[in-house]
């Protein structure tokens, strides 16, 4: 009886998930295996060819380039905030908020305008004579990291806010009395104690970069694809289904196996709890 | 110490701030410029470039569109969430962590692959119309926040008030209504705001799921953007800030942001 | 109200592992009976069951003349206080103690009238605008059973309702809960883990382990003459002789030394209360005495707790007639025939 209503009320989600997610994914799947009579080959050729390298590499690279800088800004940031009074903290939340709640064309349109060839940063470095001639930034893969850091540096500071406000800030009291200066305490007594949620910032942040498509395809141009933009490059231009597909497979599995390897890490780092 | 006090930190954190602010400036500063392209600093001052919006039929259908598609799809994933989120903590379910997970797996898929994915099965497989696909892409992207701010308040309520209801004469469904839906209010007014900004803000998904007569507001900028530089991408960009701005006031109204994000 | 009858009930989730087994329970219109036992032995999930919340697998339960075995928990008619308290955090406590008439569809008049009532019974009348969150422990307490006493229930279920509050709080809630049950006349049952709550407030207590009754009982009677030896543990005896044979006259114990005691069939242990041991200063003809040494004592305030071992095992003695003993000295101790309790195993 109870068990029936169970099943009812689990039913429409899990039917829904599985029909629209998992069957789609087996569906995409079966064609990259079929193509011949040797299974990996298409992945084999893929990942073969060193163009499609550059661009995997590039994917990589970029998500770790933007989680770094993520972190190098974001940590402070958050431990700043954290500190400050309840009201203060609120305000500060609620303008770190805004952002993350705002669509990504806009923000990524946001640093078009200021890393374009006429840009407002080309115009204050011109202004302050450090360059002589508009230097290109906009359509690089610099551009994709600054761009992308944008978007996730709000995710990382809203999740590190929270895990430092439970800090006990005894520990570097303690940490102080005993000699440590600001940074010791930084590095020693803060960051160890966050580590859980250092990383679960950073698992949202590289997977998130890893896997965007508007910041990349605004930013950086066609000349530097992703691996989320060459999938629709694929499909769509080229009209290569398949070889769109691969790329979907590899990409998932990339992340995925990224993230429960940050996952493993932080359940291993983490030795405040007792393990059960 | 790292407290308030601290000066380097107070400077690095004002400094980041600024970073993260004055972006958005920038683009509320060239929507009022009268030059035909985006240029900083603006000379003179205009509201024209917000009429010209309204002469997009692209911006103007597809505001709509996302609106609609938005509010379905959340809806959509708090009707059929909020039942699986009931049946995965009163339950005493063996799976229950399993069954978390599998609605949680949605989020582990790239947005473009699902986009893609669905594209090939519920399009081209299936043969469903355009619109309803595009409304499950949706719905997958939503349903992920439903069950985990939904659970997570579930697990807070105390199981015993709706025993307590059943004991005073209600029927379990009149007990859910009546008892156990207006505890996880805020809850679920979260969860819908979030299904709704995602959804309404969403691109990779849409992307492969529009059509010519199915135009969603972000990826009509996107092309737009992709074409033009004119200050109407600014304007709209401020219409849509200004909306943002105005729903996170109302969900400070009824339950405060904070709740968004926990 | 009305007579409440359990009848054979049995329950298991598994099919293997029996959390009930064959309980039977009989309480008479408006008395309130106390199932006590420690966590684990199966009262509260007796309790959920006769409230509905919980199927048994087997047996009936029968209210008045009528078998509710199979109606299902919002058509019992029943009040239940939860241990948690469960009140409606959204609704005010006229909402929350209105909650059930309203589930009766009783007009506004009516229900205005009832709630005012229980309200002021329960000293609640200045409280009813309050929401949960803005009242105390006690007076959550107070809430939860006038919710559950405004809908005239036919039997009242309290699940350890007073598990939650303070000690001073506890005793005066119980009283409160006891003066009501009378007035109202109400037959109510009322589950814990607290023998001392217990006794207090019951007219009878049902003693539970491992999902069966092991006494249903006055709360004198289970006091004074404990039927087997987890009752007696459980209300505090200490010293348990174990006991082989009965030879017509007296109990053989383990270490072959002849007992005296009321002749009871299944007899495995015979026990007695420290303050019942008396230490006597020679050994006399009589029954039932024992030498042993002292090799513990404690102040227990009006009296001296000794730990004595004697080749019945080690006893623990209360004394407050004697002088000061210490440890190490002999003694001899006598345990009166009319104090030695017969327990089952």
């Amino acid at each position: 009886m109870r068990k029936r209503s169970a099943i009812l009320l689990l039913l429409p989600a899990f039917v829904g998930v599985l029909i629209f997610t998992f069957y789609p994914l087996i569906q995409i799947i079966i064609p990259t295996l079929n193509q011949s009579s040797d299974y990996g080959k298409l992945y084999l050729e893929f990942l073969k060819s060193s163009y499609n390298q550059t661009v995997i590499f590039r994917t990589l690279a970029i998500a770790l380039f933007t989680t770094l800088v993520v972190l190098v800004l974001g940590l402070p940031l958050a431990i700043w905030i954290a500190r400050q009074d309840e009201k203060v903290r609120k305000l500060l939340s609620v303008i770190i908020l805004f952002p993350m709640l705002t669509n990504a064309v806009i923000r990524n349109f946001a640093w078009i305008i200021i890393l374009g060839k006429n840009g407002v940063f080309n115009d204050l470095l011109l202004k302050l004579h450090l360059i002589s001639a508009p230097i290109t930034i906009l359509y690089t893969n610099a551009a994709i990291v600054i761009g992308s850091a944008y978007l996730f540096l709000p995710i990382m500071v809203t999740s590190l806010v929270g895990s430092i406000t439970e800090l006990n800030i005894e520990t570097e009291e303690a940490a102080a009395v005993l000699g440590a200066g600001a940074m010791t305490n930084l590095f020693k007594v803060i960051i160890p104690q966050l580590t859980t949620g250092i990383l679960t910032g950073c698992i949202l942040v590289f997977a998130g970069t890893m896997t965007a498509y508007t910041t990349p395809q605004l930013l950086g141009g066609n000349r530097h694809l992703v691996m989320a933009t060459l999938i629709y490059q694929q499909a769509m231009t080229l009209g290569d289904w398949t070889n769109a597909s691969v790329v979907a497979i590899i990409l998932i599995i990339l992340s995925v196996v990224i993230m429960f390897a940050i996952n493993k890490l932080m359940k291993k780092l983490d030795r405040r709890k007792v393990n059960a | 110490m790292l407290d308030r006090k601290n000066k380097p930190l107070l400077i690095f954190g004002l400094v980041v701030m600024f970073i993260i602010l004055v972006p958005l400036v920038l683009v509320v500063i060239t929507s009022f410029g009268n030059q035909p392209t985006i240029s900083l600093p603006i000379k003179g001052f205009t509201f024209e470039w917000y009429k010209n919006i309204l002469q997009q039929p692209d911006f103007v259908d597809g505001f709509k569109m996302s609106l609609f598609v938005a509010l379905i799809a959340s809806f959509s994933a708090l009707l059929i969430g909020i039942p699986a989120v009931y049946a995965l903590t009163r339950y005493n379910l063996q799976h229950a962590e399993w069954f978390q997970s599998f609605f949680l797996s949605p989020t582990l898929i790239p947005e473009i692959v699902v986009g893609f994915a669905l594209y090939q099965t519920a399009v081209i497989s299936f043969k469903l119309p355009l619109l309803i696909s595009l409304l499950v892409g949706h719905f997958l992207l939503c349903l992920p926040y439903v069950i985990r701010l939904v659970s997570a308040s579930m697990l807070i309520l105390d199981p015993h008030i709706e025993e307590a209801a059943w004991v005073s004469g209600c029927t379990k469904g009149q007990a859910f209504f009546l008892v156990v839906l207006p505890n996880i209010k805020a809850s679920v007014i979260a969860a819908f705001m979030m299904c709704f900004i995602n959804s309404f803000n969403n691109i990779p998904i849409s992307l492969f799921l529009n059509g010519p007569a199915l135009n969603m507001l972000p990826t009509a900028i996107l092309n737009y953007l992709q074409n033009n530089y004119d200050p109407t991408v600014s304007a709209i960009s401020v219409v849509l800030m200004i909306f943002t701005a105005v729903m996170m006031w109302v969900v400070e109204k009824f339950l405060g942001v904070n709740k968004l994000v926990k | 109200m009305a007579k409440l009858e359990v009848k054979n009930l049995s329950m298991s989730y598994d099919g293997k592992n029996k959390i009930l087994e064959d309980l039977s329970l009989s309480i008479q219109d408006g008395e309130l009976v106390s199932i006590l036992g420690p966590s684990g032995c199966g009262k509260t999930t007796t309790l959920r069951i006769i409230a509905g919340l919980l199927k048994q697998t087997d047996g009936e339960i029968i209210v008045g003349e009528k078998n509710i075995s199979n109606l299902p928990v919002h058509k019992r008619e029943f009040g239940m206080v939860f241990q948690s308290y469960a009140l409606f955090p959204h609704l005010s406590v006229f909402n929350n103690v209105a909650f059930g008439l309203k589930m009766r569809k009783l007009d506004k008049k009516q229900i205005q009238e009832k709630v005012e009532n229980v309200l002021s019974v329960t000293g609640l009348s200045d409280l009813a605008k309050r929401f949960p969150a803005e009242l105390s422990g006690g007076q959550q307490q107070r809430v939860s059973l006038a919710r559950a006493l405004v809908i005239n229930p036919q039997v009242l279920l309290l699940d350890e309702p007073l598990s939650n509050l303070d000690a001073k709080l506890r005793v005066e809630m119980r009283e409160e809960i006891r003066r009501l049950q009378q007035e109202l006349k109400m037959t109510a049952i009322f589950v814990t883990h607290d023998q001392e709550e217990c006794f207090a407030i019951s007219d009878k207590v049902a003693v539970m382990n491992r999902g069966r009754v092991e006494q249903f009982d006055t709360p004198q009677a289970i006091y004074q003459e404990p039927k087997t030896l987890f009752v007696a543990k459980f209300i505090g005896f200490e010293n348990f002789i174990k006991v082989v044979g009965y030879d017509g006259e007296a109990y053989l114990t383990e270490s072959n030394i002849k007992l005296a005691a009321q002749a009871k069939e299944n007899t495995r242990y015979l026990t007695i209360r420290p303050r019942q041991i008396k230490i006597i200063e020679t050994a006399n003809d009589s029954e039932n005495v024992v030498k042993g040494r002292i090799i513990n004592r404690t102040y227990l305030g009006n009296s001296y707790r000794y730990t004595v071992k004697t080749s019945l095992g080690v006893l623990k003695v209360d004394d407050f007639e004697h002088d000061v003993l210490s440890r190490d000295e002999d003694v001899i101790l006598e345990l009166a025939v009319k104090n030695l309790l017969p327990l089952e195993n």
